[in-house]
């Protein structure tokens, strides 16, 4: 128990102390994720991107010199192209966005993942994806949609592999 | 390294200062910071397992439990959820002062290097219980945590599929949610428990409760703040919608604002870098310590008062090897021990008054230290004392600097601590030339080496052994225990100088 005015107000300060920063610390600052006139899309898939280059089919010869158990008529580079992304917003570029296949060749199906923040209202989004190696600027997909984009809303950018397009959620 | 270490020891020594003022030396919090941090989790323990009993695990009940708790049975399970909330922030505030603490005072290196390393990895465990935690209300902070987690996850090589798909439109299941529940109400606390044990095992006579008075304090302080401040969730997640503003607790969640700001490689670098670098600070520079001690078996009666006095648990009783009648001989483990020279001060042989026409030599001793050099060294100073109130001022390395002191009446001894001193010097001391001894060291509470002033006033009070004996004059022996600040010093100049004049008239 303190035992004089010096004491009591020594022992008053360090409690205050300790009382106030975890006050304060235990949520605030507030964190803005999105700020009030923001919406969210999220592009969120799996794909698996075409070969970097085309198989090549072997001829006799060609395989006459491999060992017996490896003679497969064609031979298929195992790397796959990247993927590319773009995304505008009312015909504007919002983003664009690359992502390589994972594995050591990177021969693997990609996940794509990536996040956006675009302004709420009434918009038109395109999404253009690339998952070839070409020659020019050409996109193999492309999507829009035009929607009233409410504050604190998330959209999900998909692919579908069947169909093989893009989705909105 | 050195010159930051000093000025923070500088000012940490003001807040010690200042908090003794107001507590005193034995309730100081920044002198059971350790034991405090115990006392948090114990209270973030009872009152989980309380909040437990209504809390559903599963997606569609978590959070309406939870909200059960926080607005229809506020008065206890609302109150046990806030506890639950400030005592968790609390043990992060502990850990970090006594982090940062043990830093400044130097007492993360050498030997003492293995505290400091484990110590690392449970403050990140502790804020991964966090925020598991944070998690299982299913909110929507919860569901910002989920994702970001697993966003951070994703970009770790390692993991082959995409973790964050599962928390996309939540999908998340009831059995995701139960293993979540189980890594933060066993799994968690299991391995922090493991952990902490790892983290003091290399030292003896744990506290692990602090002082009733602080515990009380800090208690009510949490429960008043539960009172004024109830813990609430975020509003309940919805699909197809972000978080838009989130109340943070800033001690466990402060990694996701800057994996959003940064992106998740630079968060990792960041924080596996300081990790990394915090763990590394026992080498960088490394300490370099004296040799450990030596066990001198044909002056050692095994009584183990060293074994007891270590405060390192560097010593431990092992069958007598020497056909010698007692049964147990001190064996020094020579990873642990820190050459602090409390178990010579401890060991019943180490008196002056032996031998003493040939060599000293102790139970144990230091051997850059040996009592054989501590007489000498005694008799030297005695020696050359003249004048009045001739007194012998005994210090040690990390206390109060006694060298200033050094005149012809006042001669000084410094040792690695105020433990090392034998009681039986003192009278030796009186006996050979000073009118008194004054005997400092560090600050009451806070010894560099644990327990060393501690035993020190304990042996001339007679209530440890091995005692002062009785016939030595105890108006001729003055005990006052400083740190090295100015301020403090001239405490201790004062407090001599008064000394002194009292040695004149008895």
């Amino acid at each position: 128990m303190p035992r004089s005015l010096k004491q009591f107000s020594i022992q008053f300060i360090a409690y205050a102390m300790f009382f106030g920063v975890i006050f304060h610390l235990s949520d605030s600052p507030a964190y803005h994720y999105l700020y009030p006139d923001q919406a969210e899309i999220k592009l969120a898939f799996k794909h698996t991107s075409q070969r970097e280059q085309e198989c090549h089919t072997r001829s006799p010869e060609e395989l006459a010199k491999l060992p017996p158990n490896m003679r497969r008529p064609q031979d298929c580079p195992r790397n796959r192209a990247p993927i590319a992304i773009e995304l505008l917003l009312d015909d504007r570029l919002l983003a664009t966005k690359s992502f390589i296949p994972p594995g050591l060749s990177h021969d693997m199906a990609t996940f794509v993942y990536a996040k956006f923040a675009l302004p709420a209202g009434r918009h038109k989004l395109t999404m253009r994806m690339r998952d070839r190696v070409h020659t020019d600027t050409a996109f193999d997909y492309v999507a829009e949609t035009v929607r009233e984009w409410i504050p604190g809303q998330a959209v999900v950018i998909g692919f579908s592999e069947n169909q093989e397009k893009i989705i909105f959620d | 390294m050195d010159a930051l270490r000093r000025m923070g020891n500088k000012g940490v020594l003001s807040i010690e200062n200042w908090l003794n003022h107001g507590f005193g030396n034995s309730l100081n919090p920044f002198y059971h910071l350790g034991s405090l941090t115990f006392f948090f989790f114990w209270i973030v323990l009872v009152s989980g397992i309380y909040i437990f009993v209504f809390f559903e695990t599963n997606v569609g009940g978590a959070f309406l439990s939870v909200e059960y708790m926080t607005h229809e049975q506020w008065w206890m399970a609302g109150i046990m959820r806030s506890l639950h909330r400030y005592a968790s922030d609390a043990a992060v505030i502990s850990i970090f002062i006594h982090m940062i603490r043990e830093f400044f005072r130097d007492r993360y290196r050498g030997v003492r290097w293995f505290s400091w390393f484990t110590g690392v990895p449970t403050l990140w465990l502790v804020v991964v219980l966090g925020i598991t935690g944070y998690w299982l209300v299913w909110d929507q902070l919860a569901q910002y945590i989920a994702l970001a987690t697993a966003e951070m996850v994703d970009w770790l090589p390692m993991i082959p599929s995409s973790m964050v798909f599962n928390f996309l439109d939540n999908q998340i299941t009831d059995r995701f949610f139960t293993l979540m529940a189980f890594l933060h109400l066993l799994g968690l606390p299991v391995a922090l428990v493991f952990l902490l044990w790892t983290h003091v095992s290399r030292i003896s006579q744990i506290d692990f409760n602090p002082p009733r008075a602080l515990a009380i304090g800090a208690f009510l302080t949490l429960l008043s703040l539960s009172l004024l401040k109830p813990a609430v969730s975020h509003g309940p997640v919805v699909a197809g919608h972000s978080p838009m503003v989130l109340h943070l607790d800033w001690f466990y969640l402060n990694i996701y604002p800057l994996a959003d700001a940064l992106g998740p490689a630079l968060a990792w670098s960041i924080s596996t870098g300081i990790t990394v670098l915090l763990m590394l600070l026992p080498w960088l520079p490394s300490k370099k310590e004296n040799p450990p001690a030596e066990v001198n078996l044909e002056q050692c009666s095994g009584c183990s008062q060293c074994s007891l006095d270590c405060p390192y648990g560097a010593i431990s009783m092992q069958p007598r090897t020497d056909g010698k009648k007692a049964k147990f001989e001190p064996t020094v483990n020579v990873t642990l021990c820190t050459a602090c020279g409390i178990c010579s001060g401890s060991c019943v042989s180490s008196s002056p008054f032996r031998m003493s026409k040939t060599t000293l030599k102790s139970g144990i001793e230091m051997p850059w230290f040996s009592m054989e050099i501590l007489r000498q060294e005694v008799k030297q100073k005695l020696a050359g004392l003249s004048g009045t109130g001739r007194t012998l001022l005994i210090g040690c390395e990390h206390g109060g600097d006694v060298r200033p002191f050094e005149r012809p009446e006042v001669a000084t001894l410094v040792l690695p601590c105020s433990g090392m001193l034998p009681p039986a010097l003192l009278d030796y001391a009186l006996k050979n030339g000073a009118d008194g001894v004054f005997v400092t060291g560090c600050r009451d509470g806070d010894c560099y080496h644990r327990f060393g002033n501690m035993w020190t006033e304990k042996r001339i009070a007679g209530e440890r052994e091995p005692n002062l004996v009785k016939r030595a004059d105890r108006r001729r022996i003055e005990q006052f225990r400083v740190s090295n600040s100015k301020g403090e010093r001239s405490d201790l100049g004062q407090r001599l100088e008064a000394f002194r004049l009292s040695l004149q008239h008895l």
